[in-house]
């Protein structure tokens, strides 16, 4: 079934470009243990080789949908999906708890942190959603599936966690106009559980607890985006435990230099994640393909006798590890479509590209 | 010869045999000759313009917001009230929206390199997204900042000044949903236009937050947008990729022009921040509401809390139909008006096709969309010629321009 249906679906696992060594890998040493079984890249047959008679819409495998329901998919959940569960239900219990506290004895600080983490709980049960909304098999009117739900909803983590840093920046330049700071010190030992349940969060996690990582499936963003997400928050604790030690320690202007610190280092440690999420969904060319191999290609295409010219090759990634293409041939009279168009794909796929469509024009 | 040199400046070019290609009718394949969206960002007339008349709206209503809300810092200054301190604050995250838009506006007609190969048109897009983020989260602001006034129980609220300050409020925001509303051909109707069956929430920006925390940033923008929009939202999207067939349009008061029209579509960045405007005005409705009755019977307290729910719960509704349009085209998924079934069923009906396999159909921003797919003929065709007519049966009838067809014999 896999072979013969459409181009996309052959190769899953092909590696491009890297080899194990690369220290930047080193974070998926025992999650890819069983991919690396596999042979580098496992193409089996041409990719332009189609059974007759198959249709794209006539083929019961895509006429009716499988019958998906987020509940079977949240049943049969692998490890990372549970492990955000679990970090959910604590973090709900958690605010729970702190709000009940807050509304009894009437105060302002524990009610808004309950508030805070109220948020970060929604987003994330939002990627826990997306991860698993994006295992649904790609529709009539999702032709590319839903993997993309992973990146959009790295994407929404990261924007949050920049609102994030920009609300504290906001609250040190208050800190530092109004010059009354004792009402940090009963948050203490709210802000102590909370790093814990958020040191929990980074441990559960704690193969994406880097700034900068190579991301070869769709899925490592999402980890990453809910890996960053609860390093900010356990950041943000404890700088409040520290502002308030500071404070205690009768340091002039505490709270702003940690609160602006706390800011500061949440803001550096999700751009990267919001740079290369923003990059997918804006349809950049992909940054794992460098534009030297592209033009190589284009130079070997086009040093073919029969084709004149190479216009619009445009690339995009889908979701990282997943390239699509479409690339126009201007090519003689009377060339054998077939060749060209082997030649073609075969060279595409060895640079990692599953999905291309050729156009050739006589 | 070069044909496609100025057209497509990031390809590279080997021209062999310059004889040969110069009687062919290269250009006819690609962007035709319709007006390029993809080459010509910054030169076609038609976008050009029309990105110049929303950048123009959008630069306005920055002005007066900033000139408004200076207004209220040196009133609120003078008069000591948080209130209108707050609702300054508020107008502040509405600079801030306008801020987003306009950028995404000016960005997105940036010319398309080798790295973004599809041009910047994607950023108008992600650009409405964050903004639609940025309202949730001020609506969300919002709601705890008025359980938190409900818990502390401030004692006096001061009906008549909520009042006040939220018509003062509403005042600005229907100026400015005005001037973005606005089309100068106003053959849509939309915006504030009246009588068009949609309520018309302008309600007045009222500033609940009479003497409370002065750091409360301004949430009131979620609320009103989505009404007028949601029924706008609807003509525009049903407008754009129809050229021949009359849109259909629930409104009613477009001019139909014959021939491929290109929609009196309302950016989206114009209206996100139409958006914003009048779910501000939505919740200042909400506000005035909620000040007349405290103003009137000072012990109904919560009062304040219901209408801020209820107002903020209307917002995000009106959110949620900009937000669906936004997940389609950040999916990749088939915009809405195109009938893929009916596509590929008009393709496999022609006599040398034999099927169509991989058919994708995906939009860049709303209203640019591109199709790919594989077509299968039979060994004895043309290929040429099936290239062409089925180029041509695309762009005749789903007016899709950009398309990649690879055929290959059977």
């Amino acid at each position: 079934m896999e072979k013969s249906s459409s181009f996309k679906y052959y190769t899953q696992q092909s590696d491009f470009g890297f080899n194990t060594t690369d220290r930047r890998l080193a974070f998926s040493r025992q999650a890819s243990f069983k991919e690396s079984t596999k042979p580098f890249l496992s193409r089996t047959s041409s990719s332009i080789d189609i059974p007759p008679g198959f249709s794209y819409f006539n083929d019961k495998s895509f006429g009716e949908p499988d019958k998906f329901s987020i509940f079977r998919a949240l049943k049969s959940m692998n490890r990372p999906m549970k492990r955000l569960f679990i970090l959910i239900s604590l973090n709900v219990a958690y605010s729970t708890v702190e709000m009940a506290i807050g509304l009894f004895t009437g105060r302002a600080g524990l009610v808004s942190d309950a508030f805070h983490l109220t948020f970060g709980c929604g987003l994330l049960t939002f990627s826990m959603f997306a991860m698993a909304a994006s295992r649904q098999k790609p529709d009539i009117v999702y032709t590319y599936g839903y993997k993309r739900l992973e990146v959009l909803s790295a994407f929404t983590n990261a924007l949050f966690l920049l609102f994030m840093s920009f609300s504290i920046a906001v609250e040190a330049l208050h800190a530092f106009m109004q010059d009354e700071s004792e009402h940090k010190h009963y948050l203490i030992v709210s802000a102590v559980t909370n790093l814990l349940v958020n040191l929990i969060g980074v441990w559960f996690f704690r193969n994406y607890a880097r700034i900068n990582i190579v991301y070869r499936k769709a899925e490592d963003m999402n980890y990453h985006s809910v890996c960053l997400h609860v390093l900010a928050d356990s950041i943000r604790s404890a700088g409040l435990i520290l502002a308030s030690w500071f404070l205690s320690l009768g340091v002039q202007n505490a709270e702003v230099l940690c609160l602006g610190l706390v800011s500061v280092a949440v803001f550096m440690l999700v751009m990267p994640l919001f740079k290369t999420t923003g990059g997918i969904l804006l349809q950049m060319a992909p940054p794992s393909i460098p534009a030297s191999a592209l033009s190589k290609c284009c130079r070997q295409v086009t040093s073919r006798e029969d084709v004149f010219e190479v216009s619009q090759a445009r690339f995009w990634a889908l979701v990282p590890g997943h390239v699509v293409g479409s690339i126009s041939l201007q090519v003689k009279e009377g060339t054998d479509d077939h060749s060209i168009l082997q030649f073609v794909h075969g060279l595409y796929h060895d640079l990692g590209i599953q999905d291309l469509t050729v156009q050739t024009d006589y | 010869m070069e044909v496609q040199n100025s057209e497509h400046p990031h390809i590279i070019e080997v021209s062999r045999d310059a004889s040969a290609v110069e009687g062919h009718l290269a250009g006819s394949k690609f962007c035709g000759t319709a007006p390029c969206w993809f080459s010509d960002a910054k030169t076609s007339s038609k976008e050009a313009k029309e990105r110049s008349a929303s950048t123009w709206k959008l630069l306005i209503a920055v002005v007066l917001c900033i000139i408004f809300m200076s207004v209220e810092v040196v009133g609120g200054i003078k008069a000591n009230s948080l209130a209108i301190l707050t609702d300054a604050a508020h107008l502040l995250s509405d600079v801030a929206a306008f801020a987003i838009s306009l950028f995404s506006l000016w960005a997105s007609g940036w010319e398309a390199n080798p790295r973004q190969s599809y041009g910047f048109f994607r950023i108008e897009i992600l650009g409405a997204l964050v903004s639609i983020q940025l309202i949730w989260l001020l609506t969300g602001i919002i709601v705890y900042e008025a359980i938190a006034r409900l818990i502390y129980e401030t004692g006096e609220v001061k009906g008549f000044l909520m009042f006040v300050v939220s018509a003062f409020g509403l005042v600005v925001n229907i100026a400015m949903a005005i001037l973005l509303g606005h089309d100068h051909g106003h053959g849509h109707g939309q915006g504030h236009s009246h009588g068009h069956g949609h309520r018309h929430g302008h309600g007045g920006d009222d500033h609940r937050h009479e003497d409370h925390d002065p750091t409360h940033k301004g949430h009131k923008e979620t609320l009103g947008i989505g009404l007028g929009i949601g029924t706008h939202d609807h003509n525009v999207e049903a407008d754009h990729t129809k050229p021949l067939l009359s849109t259909s349009n629930s409104e009613g008061k477009k001019k139909l022009k014959g021939g491929p029209k290109q929609k009196k579509q309302r950016n989206i960045n114009v209206q996100g921040a139409y958006l914003h405007v009048l779910g501000d005005s939505i919740q200042s409705v909400g506000v005035m509401i909620g000040g007349a009755i405290i103003w009137y019977k000072p012990e109904w307290k919560i009062i304040d809390l219901i209408c801020t729910l209820i107002f903020s719960a209307i917002v995000l509704s009106t959110t949620i139909r900009m937000l669906r349009n936004i997940l389609d085209v950040l999916m990749e998924s088939t915009p809405r008006e195109i009938d893929a079934t009916r596509l590929e069923k008009g393709l496999c009906e022609m006599d040398e096709v034999v099927a169509i396999h991989e058919l994708h159909i995906w939009a860049i921003t709303v209203g640019k969309v591109l199709l790919a797919c594989h077509v299968k003929i039979k060994p004895d065709a043309d290929a040429d010629l099936v290239l062409d007519k089925v180029i041509e049966y695309i762009r005749r009838e789903y007016n899709i321009s950009h398309v990649t067809i690879q055929i290959e014999r059977q």
